[in-house]
């Protein structure tokens, strides 16, 4: 993915060679414009990635999504794990479970090693929207773990292109912010004038290469839902192998014959808004009234460039307390995968977040939608 | 140290200590004086409350005790009760978990849900004792926590610093409300027992009436209370004593600098002034005394706010 990104704001080939149509890349949202006279620390642009996986009732995992813009969740990985040993310590000790504890250490390493400055101990300080952010409870626990200073906008400011901390013993210069807000709030001078969590000037301090952004602005591209379905293509393309794990197959609805068969057979599919996460304007098809499905049906072809469909994939089941009911029962999971990449070190997390639909029979996973988390174990 | 952070550390020891001094008032108010030789007892005894704990009341509104109790207590419409400090208090260990320990923070938050979750009509009928010494009670084990689990850097000393600010505030403000009910008394012709009584209630109040009688090996009067809970250095409920905690956590922030606007400066004059302050030299105008050093802590307090916590 992070080729991908460095081919978009860089030469585009994949563009050029038409392995991805140009329209759909300028189209994204989530392009930035900003980006193209920007070269990050080392070429990275995607630090921290969250990739989602599934298991259908053929037996096969598939991609489900590629999340590259701030995935969340990593700290329930953490605090399951620790709730999991306090109260079933005898599973763990006949079952040789991986540890996940090395992860804030793991992710603290990977952002001094993309610090802009070769200083032995860089200032690292994950920025928040504060804490009335639905994920402020993530913020503070990586804050807390990695040992680093927790943020909020009006904590930073910027001079002669460089960004400080403002501490009771004066100004604190900060070479590397792993932020927790969207690329639009980042940079009043830059993007969303109105943005009142972001930090004046950062985007400048940037360019100059002063201080680095994790994970870098403009790295959406590659995570909207559409241009996901060219993964495959692009791992052929850039490292001439063919994907491990295959994605699911998605119809664009920009395509013609695409539209014409997601027209055809919407009841059958699951249609998706190209972007935006957490579940949100998810439409699973059979689910709808006639009269629902019809108002779908007119909302992509007024915009199908904004839509995906999917063949509703039987997510597996996993065995679920339900509390209201005190018993167990099936319902349907995912699993969030975190992956770091730094300067000369890349850390695939030993473990990850099974989201489950906690609604009998849904199967919408993401915790915004009421769903609910798993403590996850790879076995040695 | 973050300006925003320090500010919220600062003012999380202020909320917690205000809450323990507000407890504690209720308490020892109420209790301490039901059998007590007065006349309009109760009146009394509650106007003092309405007075410590700054209730807006309507000038000859007749007292209701279980309004008044409530206001103080758990009212969350009141920005001064109770309730509403620990709130405070709570959202801002929350606004910065990541650098104060989880054990902590725990502590906190069940302090919290204590009070959060109280039943009303308990507390007004039967709970205020159990209540308030349980308040007290959650408050000490939280200053454990912080002198035990934090590291005793700037993240310590800012909420040590509250701390003493706002207990050396509400020790003015204790004696000050005393003096006035004393004052009140006297107007009324009450004898001599009735005066020394709330020189009891006065130490009891600050929890030292047990030390007080160990220090003079007398009953307190006038000039025992007074001069213990002013200039005695070394008591921890003396105003004395907490602006020496004040000038050190002061120091220990680095904030020592020379200049006569410096807040170093300003702590060490007040300090320096107790310091070689004989009771006799105050004795007639204690209660301006008193108000003067409150006056002189709240500068102090819009010092730290202007120089350091807003820059």
């Amino acid at each position: 993915m992070n080729l991908f990104i460095q081919d978009v704001y860089g030469d585009r080939k994949i563009l050029k060679d038409k392995i991805v149509p140009s329209a759909l890349i300028f189209s994204s949202p989530h392009y930035s414009e900003e980006m193209k006279s920007i070269k990050p620390q080392n070429g990275i642009y995607c630090h921290i990635s969250g990739t989602d996986l599934i298991r259908h009732s053929d037996g096969e995992y598939y991609v489900l999504e590629d999340n590259l813009r701030s995935p969340s969740g990593v700290s329930y990985v953490l605090s399951n794990r620790d709730a999991m040993k306090r109260t079933l310590s005898n599973a763990f000790r006949w079952a040789n479970v991986r540890s996940v504890n090395e992860y804030p250490a793991e992710l603290l390493a990977t952002l001094q090693s993309v610090a802009p400055v070769t200083d032995d101990q860089p200032t690292c300080a994950l920025l928040t929207p504060g804490t009335y952010n639905s994920a402020y409870y993530e913020h503070s626990f990586l804050a807390q773990t990695m040992g680093i200073e927790l943020v909020e906008g009006g904590d930073l400011f910027v001079e002669n292109n460089y960004v400080f901390m403002r501490t009771i013993h004066g100004p604190k210069r900060v070479d590397v912010i792993y932020r927790r807000i969207d690329d639009a709030y980042l940079d009043p001078l830059v993007f969303r004038p109105e943005s009142m969590l972001g930090v004046p000037g950062i985007m400048g301090a940037y360019r100059a290469g002063n201080i680095t952004i994790v994970n870098a602005p403009g790295t959406g591209v590659a995570d909207d839902k559409a241009v996901c379905s060219y993964v495959p293509a692009m791992i052929r393309y850039y490292l001439g192998e063919e994907p491990i794990i295959p994605n699911v197959p998605t119809y664009l609805c920009e395509r013609e014959e695409d539209l014409k068969y997601v027209l055809e057979h919407t009841r059958d599919l699951v249609i998706k808004p190209v972007d935006m996460s957490g579940g949100y304007g998810v439409l699973v098809c059979d689910r709808l009234s006639s009269a629902e499905l019809e108002d779908i049906k007119l909302k992509i072809q007024a915009d199908p460039r904004n839509y995906i469909a999917q063949p509703r994939m039987s997510l597996s089941v996993h065995s679920t307390y339900i509390e209201n009911k005190g018993e167990f029962e099936p319902r349907h999971i995912d699993l969030r995968t975190f992956t770091l990449m730094g300067k000369d070190r890349q850390f695939v997390l030993p473990g990850g977040l099974s989201r489950v639909a906690l609604k009998e029979g849904s199967l919408i996973v993401n915790s915004s939608q009421g769903g609910g988390s798993k403590d996850t174990w790879v076995l040695v | 140290m973050l300006a925003r952070i320090a500010n919220t550390l600062y003012w999380m020891g202020r909320y917690l200590e205000r809450t323990e001094h507000l407890a504690r008032y209720l308490r020892v108010q109420y209790f301490t004086t039901q059998d007590a030789p007065m006349s309009q007892n109760r009146d009394f005894v509650l106007g003092s409350i309405v007075n410590m704990a700054g209730i807006p009341w309507e000038e000859g509104k007749p007292f209701v005790e279980s309004e008044i109790l409530h206001a103080v207590a758990l009212d969350a419409n009141n920005p001064m009760s109770i309730l509403s400090a620990i709130t405070s208090a709570r959202e801002n260990a929350r606004g910065m978990r990541n650098i104060i320990s989880t054990e902590l923070w725990e502590v906190i938050n069940k302090y919290y849900h204590f009070v959060n979750n109280y039943p009303v009509s308990y507390f007004k009928t039967r709970g205020l004792y159990d209540f308030t010494l349980n308040a007290g009670e959650h408050c000490s084990v939280i200053r454990g926590y912080v002198d035990s689990t934090l590291t005793h850097n700037d993240v310590w000393a800012l909420i040590r610093l509250g701390v003493h600010l706002e207990r050396t505030t509400q020790i003015a403000r204790i004696i000050s409300c005393k003096l006035y009910d004393i004052y009140v008394l006297t107007d009324q012709n009450e004898n001599m027992s009735v005066e020394n009584y709330q020189y009891t209630v006065l130490l009891k109040l600050l929890e030292g009436f047990d030390m007080n009688r160990h220090h003079y090996k007398a009953a307190p009067d006038r000039q025992k209370t007074m001069e213990f809970l002013i200039l005695n250095a070394d008591f921890p409920r003396s105003l004395a004593f907490n602006l020496r905690q004040i000038q050190y956590f002061v120091r220990k922030l680095g904030l020592r600098e020379h200049t006569p606007d410096s807040i170093g400066f300003a702590v060490g004059r007040l300090c320096a002034q107790y310091q070689y302050l004989l009771y006799p030299e105050i004795e007639d105008k204690v209660g301006e005394f008193v108000s003067e050093t409150l006056a002189k802590v709240y500068e102090l307090h819009g010092a730290l706010d202007k120089n350091y916590f807003h820059v």
